[in-house]
């Protein structure tokens, strides 16, 4: 597949060693377009190259004080764009992080475990399946 | 004895490792030379935070060493143990039973790193021409 017909994905993290493990899985099981990012900062400076998905950390501000945080990394990339899925990642698994990370628009919440990388490929799976029922739909409504 | 069978028990389990890898050596090697480059750095960070008394960086840095378990096989008892520690906020009650943990915390991430020093040693090491 060209790369002008892969999903482009970005990967936010910056615990360099779950950021690598995501990136072998997508690599070794799917067809992406893959960049990699351990700052929000980088990540939101790269946006023009267009991503289809974001998988962002939402604890960024941790172990780096001075760092945006995952949620305001989020706001900044749908202010960018809103088309652009945000599927947010955290190692806690906690109900006030999901309800903050769907009130700020994201795709999902993903903890971080072994079945991460298989939850992140189904909502993928979802994300894209709506969009095309969504441009089909629209295929339909352009000819009423 | 009990205690000795603790000992030569190994910390590390790089079952996760291969099944993401499909075994791939070049990439087992560039995921145990991360582990080895930050680890260390988080080790020194919770030793300080603990000293220090401040519970702030404690979560930091125990919140960040908790993915690691499960990517290098660490038994997640002391995933459990992190997320304790994770949680801690400094009360007096729990403080004897998280300094041990902390203490238990530590001695493993610094076998792991041990064992994978070695592992990634006889990666290195070609078993035949």
């Amino acid at each position: 597949m060209s790369n002008e017909n892969k999903i482009k994905l970005f990967l936010v993290d910056d615990d360099l060693l779950f950021l690598k493990s995501l990136e072998i899985e997508f690599l070794q099981h799917a067809d992406f377009d893959i960049e990699t990012f351990t700052t929000g900062e980088d990540c939101l400076l790269n946006l023009s190259s267009k991503p289809d998905v974001v998988i962002l950390d939402y604890h960024f501000d941790g172990y780096d004080k001075n760092a945006m945080n995952g949620i305001e990394i989020l706001d900044k990339i749908k202010q960018y764009n809103s088309e652009i899925q945000v599927i947010m990642l955290s190692s806690q698994d906690k109900i006030e992080v999901a309800i903050n990370c769907m009130h700020h628009s994201a795709a999902d919440y993903v903890v971080k475990s072994e079945t991460a990388f298989l939850r992140l490929q189904k909502i993928i799976d979802t994300i894209f399946s709506y969009k095309n029922i969504e441009k089909k739909l629209q295929w339909y409504m352009d000819r009423m | 004895m009990k205690t000795e069978a603790i000992n030569i028990e190994r910390s590390t389990n790089m079952s996760y490792l291969n099944r993401i890898t499909k075994s791939n050596p070049d990439l087992i090697m560039e995921m145990i030379t991360i582990y080895l480059e930050q680890t260390p750095i988080l080790i020194s960070g919770m030793k300080k935070a603990m000293q220090d008394q401040d519970w702030d960086s404690l979560h930091a840095v125990a919140h960040r060493m908790i993915p690691s378990f499960l990517i290098i096989g660490i038994s997640s008892e002391y995933e459990l143990m992190t997320k304790k520690i994770q949680k801690y906020s400094g009360s007096s009650e729990d403080s004897i039973e998280i300094e041990m943990m902390v203490e238990k915390v530590i001695t493993v991430c610094e076998n792991a790193c041990k064992e994978l020093e070695e592992e990634y040693n006889t990666l290195k090491t070609p078993t035949h021409e």
